[in-house]
Order: structure tokens, then C-alpha cells, then sequence
């Protein structure tokens, strides 16, 4: 059965690609607050003699303060600079002007490391935002194993028998099987592209302490994600299962997607009422509310989906770092938020990562 | 028997995403990924053979044919790997038994296939993949734009109770975009062959575009897109109905 599919992005999203934006490929706007990505070749061509001297100048140098100088030449020449523009924090455009005036090559290197902005999965040749069928597939697959646990009347004994240095042997025990008898090998699902054009745009992701009222401002660091209102489409493919064949737990398309519903929907009160406490912001669902668990399902994916999205509720152990060494727990004691501001006063704009809401487009077929 | 005509089928096949058709790895390079693509040894360019077009178009035809459904019920045919074969033929009946002798025809028995009287009754395997190179004017427009024809893709694996990260690893992937030209040639040696060719050949070709060719397939990878260059080919293709 073959399902059309497209994600709702309701807060920032961003799955790492191990790249970042280099800073030969891009200027940056400070008053506009934005940030020009664009092509090194296309932009020599645009040089005329004396800029291309320059360049070439710069170019040489085996120095440090050369970036620096980079940044100047640049900004000399920002009108010749054509490229993909990113909206970028008011706060980071002030950095830049900062970074531009710098000539002590340690302060340079500290600041520069600031611009070392990981950038989201793309497409190399549109440079527009991907999101891999990869990272949809984990996300639910961690519902589906979350929920499916909690159902199992082997309950107590799966979760007795959980090892952390072992995950997928209670995976595989759940799933009652593995590799070529793992369910999952019959769920196809797409890379999704956008649908039409989406911006990405470059936030803070800062981390605040649940208990506490300090935002720990030292892992403050930008990050270019999808924003908020984006929509990406692909397609879903559920081979059917074959009469004798060793695949002991199939599943259909609805029957999952309802139990990855329940998993995240669970996550999401509580950030709810976390929320109260914080007074971040909340991804708005009410749009989707009336078809919520027919057409409509909650998830959530890629960088700071918080621990507790990405792992198994009764056999969570999460690692957590404290004055006197790492103790295990069953919740994190600190959240992601993407904001506008490095440290802000309040978290009133703050949101936080991930939260996505996915449509089947012909869920009539479910 | 007679060779009464070759029917060529050209056009080109578009990337819609990511493609890895892996290579193994021959040696060790600096930087270089642990799962590349593969590629021609003189350009370096990437290609899709045609033995990989064929071997899945034939493994989606087995499906849609109920042929593998019928060997499931067999733990000798279950194990045995390739399905649609020779020794499969001799016990199946019905229906199933048309499809695999057809399928035979179109794809092959094997070379090493010894059993005279069937060689004589299958004839020649009718289908012929080229490997498909990248279309000279997307490479054209790649130079142009100096697009690199490989993307590295970075995936991990989620520890499902500690929720950290484990396995990393960098897979080499076509990006989506990227256009080769395919070239598909079929032999009509007798009247029934001009069936064969709609009812296999063009429905497993339909059967790949919703499915997907390469590997990682049920996590993103491989959606590929027909473009015919012929108009009258194309309206068929797209009018072909698989169920229903």
C-alpha cells in the first residue's frame, strides 16, 4: 500500500548532515540581519580587477587575521553577492561587526569559531532542506517499540531483562524479530522535500535547567534549522506481509502511527506543563485537532528531540552529568530551545526542537 | 522462432532521492567514506549498471506475480535465492507456472541452465539493461554550477534507553536532482512477445518507480523517475494500470 504523506513543521527543526557553513561562502548583512550563502565560483566571476587583486591578496596570507580580512572584503563588496539568504539572530549579525573589527589573532580565532554554523540536511545541488526518510523512520520506530512494550504481556520480564549496552536485543525481543524478520524491513519510506519553498533560518539553541531558573548561556551556539510553518512531502510504502514468511509481528499503517501518536502526544503534555513553569513557547496543534489520530499524528524528530522522545519510557536511563560525577535517571534535567536570543531575560519566544505533525494525504486508505 | 524485431526503449531516469548503489571497498583512501558509490574506473563519474535495474525490476515483477508468495510455501524454494527458476517452473501449475515461464523469457534462465528442451521453449532472454551513464546535459549543467555528483549522507543509530547516539557512519549517496540516461532494448521473437513486453517489462519499470532501486531503500533512498523519449511509449507507460 503506497501512502502520500506530508510533515506539518511545528517548531524548529534541524537533522544533522556534519556540515557547517564555511566562512568563504558567506556574507552577512548586518543591518538586514541576514546571512548570504552563496557560490565562491560564481561570485569570482563577479570581481573586477582590483577586487580580484585584493582577493587574491587575502587569499595568500597565512595569518589568522586574514578571515578577519576576508569579512571586510566581503562586506566591501556584499552588493556583488548574490546567494540563498538566511535570516540570522540580530545578536549574531552584531557578533559579525564585532568579529570584522578584531585584530588579536586569539580573540579572532575564539570569535570565529562562533560562525561555525551546522547546517541541516540539504540537497547539494538546490542547497534546499531535506528531511531523510532516515530520521522519520527512527522516530517511529521509537514510538511504535515504546508503545508496543507497554502493551506486551511479557512486560515485566522485557524490562527486567533490558540492558543498556545491548538495545537491540529488547528491540528484536519486542519486535519478535530482527534483521530479515524485523517488521520494519516492510516499511519504505521516502526522503521528503519541501513543498514549495521553505527558509531556513539560523536560531540559539539554548539549554535551560527544568528546576532552576538559570539558561545555561555557555551552550548558547546557532544553528540553522527549518522554521515553523514549513511543509515537506514524500511517500510511505507498507509491503504487504507474505503468508508463511518469518516476519512474527507485522503491523498496518494506522496501527503504528497511532501508537507513535501515543508515545509523542505523552511527550508533549509534559512539555505542556513544563511549559508552565518556563513560559516558553508551544507548537500550535489547533489546526489540526479535529482530525488528530485519523489524518493527523504528532511526532517528533532530529537534533534535541530531548531524550525522552528517542528512548523507550520503562527502561529509560539517561546519563546525567553532575558536580560530583554522572548519575543515571529516568528524565533529563535540562531542555533545548531554539531562540532568537543567545541569553534571553525571559523564554516567552523561546521554543522548543523537533515537533512535527505528519499527514496522511489519502487517509482515507487507512 | 524469429527475431522479428528489437524494441528499444530510451529516455532517462531522474534521481527524485538519494541513490546508493554501493561499490564494496577495493582499497583504503584518506577521506574517503566507508560505503561509496559506485563508479566508472576512468571518470570517476557515477552510473547505475544495468544489472542492478534488471535484477530489481525482476525481484518486483516476482512479487506482483505471486511468485514469491508461492515459494514462501515451500522451505525448499523459501531458502533457495533466486525464485522465478527452472527448478521452480517444473513444480509449479496454473497460473503461477505461466508467470515464471514468462519471466524466464524475459529475464533469463541462467547460464547454467543444462535442460535442453526447456532452453528451446524459453528461446533467447529478451531484455537486454545497458548501464546507464550520467546525462551529458545535466553534466553539463553540473560543471557549469560545479555540483560534486556525490553527496555524503552521516546516519547513527539511537540507543533506544540511554538515548545517545552509536554506529555513526558516511554513506555515499547520488544526490536527488541527478539524470542518467537509460537505454532498455527487448527482442520480439514471436506474436506473444509484444505481450510480454507491456505485461513485464513495462509494468516492472512502473513497479521500480514506486518502489525503489539501490540500497536503503525502505529508509529514503532510491526513488527514481522514467522519462521516455518517446511520446507514444510515454502514454502507455503512464496509462499502465498495475491493480485494479
Amino acid at each position: 500500500m503506497l501512502y502520500e504523506i506530508k510533515l506539518h513543521i511545528l517548531s524548529p527543526v534541524h537533522i544533522g548532515c556534519n556540515e557547517c557553513y564555511t566562512p568563504t561562502e558567506f556574507v552577512i548583512d548586518v543591518d538586514k540581519s541576514i546571512m548570504i550563502h552563496f557560490d565562491l565560483w560564481q561570485f569570482i566571476k563577479t570581481l573586477n580587477d582590483k577586487e580580484w587583486k585584493e582577493f587574491e591578496n587575502i587569499s595568500e596570507k597565512d595569518t589568522v587575521a586574514c578571515l578577519v580580512q576576508l569579512y571586510r572584503f566581503y562586506s566591501k563588496v556584499k552588493e556583488k553577492v548574490k546567494g540563498r539568504i538566511i535570516s540570522i539572530p540580530k545578536e549574531l549579525a552584531e557578533r559579525y561587526r564585532e568579529v570584522k573589527q578584531l585584530n588579536d589573532e586569539k580573540e579572532i580565532l575564539k570569535k570565529f569559531n562562533e560562525f561555525e554554523i551546522p547546517r541541516t540536511f540539504f540537497n547539494p545541488y538546490t542547497q534546499t532542506p531535506i528531511i531523510p526518510g532516515s530520521s522519520l523512520k527512527g522516530s517511529l520506530r521509537t514510538g511504535y517499540l515504546d508503545k508496543t512494550l507497554a502493551e506486551s504481556p511479557d512486560k515485566e520480564n522485557l524490562i527486567k531483562n533490558a540492558d543498556p549496552r545491548n538495545p537491540e536485543q529488547l528491540e528484536a525481543k519486542i519486535l519478535e524479530g530482527q534483521m530479515s524478520t524485523d517488521p520494519f524491513r516492510l516499511l519504505k519510506i521516502s526522503d521528503l522535500e519541501p513543498e514549495g519553498q521553505v527558509k531556513t533560518k539560523v536560531i540559539y539553541q539554548i539549554n535551560v535547567n527544568k528546576l532552576k531558573d538559570n539558561i545555561r548561556s555557555t551552550l548558547s551556539i546557532p544553528i540553522e534549522v527549518i522554521p515553523e510553518g514549513s511543509i515537506f512531502k514524500g511517500t510511505v510504502k507498507l509491503d504487504s506481509l507474505i503468508e508463511n514468511s518469518d516476519i512474527k509481528k507485522p503491523f498496518d499503517f494506522k496501527s503504528l502511527l497511532t501508537k507513535v501518536h501515543a508515545h509523542y502526544a505523552e511527550i508533549f503534555n509534559r512539555e505542556v506543563d513544563l511549559r508552565k513553569n518556563k513560559g516558553f513557547r508551544r507548537p500550535l496543534i489547533e489546526q489540526f485537532k479535529n482530525e488528530l489520530k485519523i489524518k493527523y499524528f504528532l511526532i517528533r524528530i532530529g537534533k534535541h528531540s530531548g531524550a525522552e522522545a528517542v528512548t523507550i519510557e520503562s527502561v529509560r536511563k539517561i546519563k546525567i552529568r553532575t558536580a560530583k560525577g554522572s548519575i543515571w535517571d529516568k528524565t533529563p534535567t535540562t531542555i533545548w530551545l531554539a531562540s532568537q536570543n543567545k541569553k534571553p531575560a525571559n523564554l516567552s519566544q523561546a521554543i522548543p526542537f523537533g515537533w512535527v505533525m505528519l499527514e496522511v494525504v489519502n487517509a482515507d486508505t487507512l | 522462432m524469429k527475431l522479428k524485431e528489437i524494441k528499444a526503449i530510451k529516455g532517462k531516469i531522474i534521481i527524485k532521492t538519494g541513490l546508493h548503489i554501493g561499490s564494496g571497498n577495493m582499497e583504503m583512501q584518506i577521506g574517503g567514506t566507508d560505503n561509496p558509490v559506485i563508479k566508472h574506473p576512468f571518470t570517476q563519474e557515477p552510473y547505475i549498471p544495468g544489472s542492478s535495474l534488471k535484477g530489481k525490476i525482476r525481484s518486483l515483477l516476482e512479487y506482483y506475480y505471486g511468485i514469491v508468495q508461492e515459494a514462501a510455501k515451500s522451505e525448499d524454494f523459501k531458502n533457495s535465492g533466486g525464485l522465478a527458476t527452472p527448478k521452480m517452473l517444473k513444480n509449479a501449475d496454473g497460473e503461477i507456472k505461466n508467470h515464471i515461464k514468462n519471466i524466464l523469457k524475459v529475464f533469463g534462465a541462467g547460464a547454467g541452465e543444462t535442460d535442453e528442451n526447456l532452453i528451446i521453449e524459453i528461446g533467447p532472454t529478451r531484455v537486454s539493461f545497458s548501464d546507464c551513464r550520467l546525462n551529458e546535459d545535466f553534466k553539463k549543467q553540473a560543471e557549469q554550477n560545479h555540483w560534486s555528483y556525490i553527496e555524503v549522507k552521516s546516519e547513527n543509530r539511537i540507543n533506544r534507553i540511554t538515548g545517545t547516539a552509536k554506529d555513526p557512519r558516511f554513506i555515499e549517496r547520488v544526490p536527488a536532482g541527478t539524470v542518467f540516461d537509460f537505454e532498455v532494448y527487448f527482442k520480439v521473437l514471436d506474436d506473444e512477445d509484444e505481450k510480454l513486453f507491456e505485461d513485464y517489462l513495462l509494468k516492472g519499470l512502473k513497479l521500480l518507480e514506486l518502489d525503489s532501486l539501490g540500497g536503503s531503500g525502505s529508509r529514503g533512498y532510491g526513488k527514481i523517475e522514467f522519462q521516455f523519449d518517446d511520446e507514444a511509449l510515454k502514454n502507455k507507460f503512464n496509462s499502465l494500470k498495475l491493480w485494479g
